[in-house]
């Protein structure tokens, strides 16, 4: 690669057409480079294919044209059809593309082209025999089907080369649409915009950042004024901003359906808002949805089914009434929940499910418990009956202790005439744990 | 379907140590023993007055906190006796298993010295006679003088060996030795695979 020169003059200096050409080769090829390192390449404006219905006496086609436009290929050249073009069919015979399925869709490929040409005499002396300007034109061409696939392989000049389309050069081939061609009656039948994927490619910019100046930045996915078409806006309000996403309301304007602000509020205008986890229609992925009803409106949580509704696991109406569908594990204000069970010695008793420590701790929850010793049976365990045939189990204690841990101890008493024998071992209660839950401060 | 009771059971010897049995939900060995550890008392033990062969007997004041480390938990079908008497059960592998009863006879001594914990036979005459047929797993814990002051032992009485077995005082299986004070109160808790739970009470 070479380092770009441009020329300089100096008085006296005698002028060749290379200083000249040199001048104007440094502009252009200056411009050629931004528009292809600053922009993507693509259609600028216009250059859509036009079908006009024919009929004739055995048959229908139509008549195709390419409108007036401007495009950027990928070598920075500026392509420009100043007025509208009627496809030739005998450009499309000779470019000999033509397959025998009728339904196909071929290529129609636009390139910008140079053209010596002699400038426009100004007298009839003196003409001169050597082209003295060139035409910036184009071509148009048919590509056989499926060449559109092979358009995204195109490889782009080195950074310090200038614009292509020179006389020496390759072209940049750019798609602007596609035609059906009837090999009976050697018409096209048909126009497209999209053929196995490859659409027509419009100009875009590469940058990581964006400046608006009049406070409002908007993107749209087509031309403003094309009714419905989406619109994205970002925009400066007194209280901070908001990012609006709508449709253009036929006249440049948006119509937002879904506005989030600056101030952490999500919003919709279309009367409901709905978060889900995954793509439509696949079943089973949460959804959660905000409506408006006629009588207010609800807040539904559920999955997602074949419709477009979550089914309703869990719904809020206008009044407050929560409904449902599995079972409630949370605590409001006077609920109380119940755990039973029985327990040894020592044991810490397991709280009902949905408390913990720290709602106990908080004082959220009051615990009431009720212990109850199970009666220890006839005698204890490895008790010598042989010498003390006789034993009395008598519970000393029951208590619950503030970790929740059971004591419960039973006094034996084993019966041999004079002398009893007297053993204080490990019990068993049934309890009942009451947690009541605390109502709201009036 | 079967009730469920769940037992706290020693890893060592598969004594059960306590159990709780709870309506709809099966808790947790966190849940059931709290911070600390398994605090169990009433564990049976010799009596006063003593059999000269017994060694130390019972206060019928001992109590324990066995580390979490010590314990498991597992759910099986519920049983009756293990609920109101849990002592007197092992864990058989899937399930409750009743201990021999030794009819309120002992088999084996206790004793305690700075150093170690002593178990040897019930002969008075001669207390190193104890053995064993197979290789018996034991877990000893001493509490005291203070609550939470503890020295907890693991150990084997090999098959065949006839001897005063001598399990020197750790604070955790395994660890460096860790003697104690004298003249004081100790709770001895010992746990023979096979056997009955001991519970003893010594003051050096």
């Amino acid at each position: 690669m070479a380092l770009i020169q441009r020329p300089r003059f100096y008085e006296g200096q005698i002028l060749g057409s290379t200083d000249l050409t040199a001048g104007l080769e440094y502009a252009r090829s200056q411009e050629a480079r931004h528009d292809r390192a600053v922009h993507s390449w693509g259609i600028a404006d216009g250059l859509v294919l036009v079908a006009t219905p024919q009929a004739s006496a055995t048959a229908s086609y139509v008549a195709v044209s390419l409108t007036a436009g401007l495009a950027f290929d990928g070598t920075g050249r500026e392509v420009l059809v100043p007025d509208q073009v009627h496809l030739d069919e005998k450009l499309f015979i000779r470019s000999n593309v033509a397959v025998g399925d009728p339904s196909v869709l071929y290529p129609v490929l636009l390139a910008g082209a140079d053209t010596p040409a002699l400038a426009q005499p100004t007298s009839h002396a003196c003409t001169s025999a050597q082209a003295s300007r060139t035409v910036e034109s184009y071509k148009l061409s048919f590509g056989a089907p499926g060449a559109e696939l092979a358009l995204a392989g195109q490889v782009a000049p080195s950074i310090d080369q200038g614009a292509g389309g020179g006389v020496h050069q390759s072209r940049w081939w750019l798609l602007v649409g596609y035609v059906q061609w009837d090999a009976t009656q050697a018409r096209f039948t048909a126009i497209s915009d999209t053929a196995n994927g490859v659409t027509r490619h419009y100009v875009g910019v590469r940058a990581d950042e964006v400046t608006a100046q009049g406070g409002t930045l908007v993107a749209r996915a087509r031309r403003a004024g094309t009714a419905k078409a989406p619109v994205a806006a970002l925009a400066q309000t007194p209280t901070g901003g908001s990012l609006s996403l709508g449709v253009d309301d036929g006249h440049g304007g948006i119509v937002p359906s879904l506005v989030a602000y600056t101030d952490g509020t999500v919003e919709s205008d279309v009367g409901t808002l709905t978060l889900r986890s995954g793509v439509p229609l696949v079943i089973g992925k949460p959804m959660l949805r905000l409506a408006e009803t006629p009588a207010g409106g609800t807040l539904t949580f559920g999955l997602q089914t074949t419709g477009p509704q979550p089914s309703q696991l869990m719904q809020v109406d206008e009044h407050g009434n929560l409904t449902i569908a599995g079972v409630f594990n949370g605590l409001h204000g006077g609920a109380v929940k119940v755990a039973s069970g029985v327990a040894t010695d020592g044991v810490s008793l397991p709280l009902p499910d949905g408390i913990t420590d720290d709602q106990l701790a908080s004082g959220l929850v009051d615990l009431h418990v009720v212990v109850t010793p199970r009666p220890p049976g006839r005698a204890p365990y490895d008790a010598d009956l042989a010498n003390f045939p006789i034993w009395i189990g008598t519970p000393i204690s029951a208590t619950v202790d503030a970790d929740r841990r059971l004591r419960c101890l039973i006094q034996w008493v084993g019966f041999r005439g004079a002398a009893d024998l007297v053993e204080v071992l490990g019990g068993a209660a049934d309890y009942v744990m009451f947690a009541v839950v605390k109502g709201a401060t009036p | 379907m079967t009730e469920q009771l769940a037992v706290i059971y020693l890893n060592t010897t598969n004594h059960v140590l306590a159990a709780v049995q709870q309506s709809a939900t099966t808790p947790t060995l966190a849940t059931v023993i709290g911070s600390g550890g398994l605090h169990v008392a009433g564990v049976r033990g010799v009596l006063a007055p003593n059999v000269a062969g017994y060694g130390a007997a019972t206060s019928q004041e001992e109590r324990f906190v066995i580390p979490t480390a010590e314990l498991s938990m597992r759910a099986l079908a519920a049983d009756r006796d293990a609920i109101i008497q849990p002592h007197a059960f092992i864990v058989d592998t899937t399930t409750l298993a009743k201990l021999p009863s030794p009819g309120g006879y002992r088999d084996v001594s206790i004793g305690l010295t700075q150093t170690h914990v002593q178990i040897g036979s019930t002969d008075p005459v001669n207390p190193g006679s104890l053995s064993f047929a197979t290789d018996t797993q034991v877990f000893i814990q001493v509490e005291g003088p203070t609550p939470g002051d503890r020295r907890v032992m693991r150990g084997t009485f090999p098959a065949g060996q006839t001897q005063l077995f001598k399990f020197a005082l750790t604070v955790e299986p395994g660890g460096p030795q860790a003697p104690i004070a004298i003249h004081q109160r100790y709770f001895i808790l010992v746990m023979i695979e096979g056997k009955s739970p001991d519970a003893r009470t010594v003051t050096l």
